[in-house]
């Protein structure tokens, strides 16, 4: 939390939906090698600093520094094309249902080859295929076949296919929202055995949004508290009980 | 899981299934169905259709509607003949004609993108107004006797076959491996199957959706090229309905109206399936006003069709 050592920084942000307030005036920071653990109750606010920080939308005010510099993200591209990978919260919003598994960990970032030498470039459809299933195996997802379309898997499966695709190539900041809520013990288990390696062994600074208080304890290093639109409390896991997060969480003293 | 997948694979193909067992059947049913001949004048028949679908189906595989096809090849067909008929050269008349098709393109994508309206009513101001404009720039009237160079789209032959059924062919193959081999095809499906994920995956969906446009007009007004060639005359009025003959062919041919699913190769079989009924209702001397009726009962089997395909691949939902 020193200074010195901060990646990224989101300061005054605020986002209405017409009436409705979603965030107000939040300061954000994430340090290198840092795991943030963001939580709060339904509504509070989460996705939408995480749709902020992925470019999804702009704040209505604030700024946003990346390592020190301000960085405007007027498109997802542009968030993505700085580091920051994120898997949404919602598998409707970043799957292409009808498309294979291989088509959509590569959606938007297709490899191609060259033809004619080089006056065409074509789909490298074996390559991207390869490197998919590669990728799954590397994140510990077994998926029997990378050819068949997303509508044909399981939720749980597609939040894997959904975190391959944020894994491909290793990020400068990984941010998840609720990663775990539609796997089942094992992968569950499997996917936070991943982010704890991810974050600790290989340094990648995270931020996790979870409803569960059990996995927050123990895979991050700080937590940040929402309660409608505002950060009311942050602390480290090692010196607060979960009751008194619990408390934060809910409001009231 | 064999029987499944072999099911799949007739529904995937189901148009040029049907295509195979009406032609055997008309083979033994209607006489001079069967002949080299007759196989020409289907394919000419579907020239011309078949070139507006190709820009129809990039429009619905992309996941949205193009309503203005068809007066974008009549405002084509009448931009070029008033453009030979005073005197511009072939080239140039037919630059013009081309630039017209992927303006009005332009502008449906600019509606739908940048001004946020829905595909069906940005398509549906075009489809009024472009055809009003192609009426009003000569005043409802027909324009008669284009020179034979211009209308070698429509009325030529290379070697023994006619100019239109070439570039039908040329035409499929070279869209088809654009949208299944090109990274800009790949966008398409992406952004006609989630346009969201599309969008969060770092895909410029405006620029997707405003080429795709700009392709359908460009095809459309081609097609313009080659009806004025054909009948060697160029009205206002022309391809007046196409627009659904356009979307019932891709529809038939499994291109589903949600985005994201289907082929090129089928909306062929699509428009080559269409052409056939009217063919064999032409030569069974069968008031062509039935064909609107036969062409909603396809319609019918094909999302029938479509929905079986649907539920034989779903997991869940
Ligand atoms: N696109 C939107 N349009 C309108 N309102 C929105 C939109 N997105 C979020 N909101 C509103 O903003 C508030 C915060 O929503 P957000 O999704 O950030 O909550 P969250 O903390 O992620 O909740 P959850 O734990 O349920 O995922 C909610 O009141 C929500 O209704
Ligand atoms: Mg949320």
């Amino acid at each position: 939390m020193k200074s010195d050592g901060i990646l990224l920084k989101m300061e005054g942000i605020c986002k209405s939906f017409g009436e409705v307030r979603a965030l107000e005036n939040v300061h954000f920071t994430l340090s290198h090698h840092e795991i943030v653990g963001l939580v709060g109750g339904n509504g509070a606010g989460k996705s939408t600093l995480i749709k902020i920080l992925a470019g999804v939308f702009p704040p209505d005010r604030g700024r946003i520094y990346l390592e020190g510099r301000e960085v405007h993200f007027k498109s997802p591209r542009d968030a993505y094309e700085q580091g920051i990978y994120t898997v949404h919260q919602k598998m409707e919003e970043i799957l292409a249902p009808h498309h294979d598994v291989a088509a959509n960990i590569f959606m938007g970032e297709e490899i191609t080859k060259p033809l004619f030498g080089g006056l065409l470039r074509v789909l490298a459809r074996r390559e991207m295929e390869k490197e998919a299933e590669s990728v799954l195996s590397r994140v510990g997802i077994t998926i029997d076949s990378v050819r068949r379309p997303i509508v044909s898997y399981s939720g749980g499966q597609r939040q894997a296919v959904a975190l391959a695709k944020a894994l491909r190539k290793k990020p400068k900041i990984l941010v998840l929202d609720e990663p775990t809520a539609a796997l089942g013990v094992k992968e569950k288990f499997q996917v936070l055995h991943l982010i704890k390696r991810l974050g600790k062994e290989e340094g990648i600074p995270i931020i996790i949004v979870s409803h569960n208080l059990e996995e927050v304890f123990e895979i991050v290093d700080r937590i940040v508290v929402l309660r409608n639109g505002q950060i009311v409390g942050e602390c480290s896991p090692s010196l607060v009980t979960k009751e008194q997060v619990v408390q934060m969480i809910v409001g009231g003293e | 899981m064999r029987k499944r997948e072999f099911l799949k694979f007739l529904l995937d193909n189901s148009v040029w299934i049907i295509i195979v067992v009406f032609f055997t059947l008309n083979a033994f049913l209607t006489p001079k169905f069967f002949t080299l001949l007759n196989f020409r004048n289907i394919l000419i028949h579907s020239s011309i259709l078949g070139i507006v679908v190709i820009g129809e189906s990039l429009c619905l595989l992309s996941g949205h509607f193009d309503l203005s096809v068809e007066s974008t090849l009549a405002l084509s067909a009448v931009l070029g003949s008033m453009a030979v008929k005073n005197g511009l050269s072939i080239p140039l008349a037919i630059g013009i004609m081309l630039m017209s098709g992927m303006l009005v393109g332009f502008a449906n994508g600019t509606l739908i993108r940048k001004l946020g309206l829905n595909a069906f009513v940005a398509t549906l101001i075009t489809y009024i107004g472009i055809r009003g404009t192609a009426l009003g720039i000569v005043e409802g009237k027909t324009i008669w006797n284009l020179p034979a160079a211009f209308c070698f789209f429509g009325a030529g032959n290379i070697g023994i076959l006619p100019v239109q059924i070439v570039l039908l062919a040329v035409l499929y193959l070279l869209f088809h491996a654009v949208l299944i081999y090109t990274k800009f095809g790949r966008h398409v499906y992406l952004v006609g199957d989630n346009q969201l994920a599309a969008r969060i995956s770092g895909i410029n969906v405006d620029r997707v959706v405003i080429t795709v446009f700009m392709l359908s007009g460009l095809l459309s007004a081609f097609a313009g090229l080659v009806m004025a060639g054909r009948l060697n005359s160029a009205s206002p009025l022309f391809g007046t309905g196409m627009v659904f003959e356009a979307m019932s062919a891709a529809i038939i041919g499994g291109i589903s109206l949600r985005g994201g699913i289907g082929s090129l190769f089928m909306a062929l079989g699509g428009v080559v399936l269409l052409s056939s009924i009217s063919n064999v209702l032409n030569l069974h001397a069968v008031s062509p006003y039935w064909i609107q009726t036969i062409r909603a009962l396809m319609i019918l089997f094909a999302v029938t069709l479509d929905s079986l395909k649907r539920r034989l691949v779903r997991y869940e939902e």
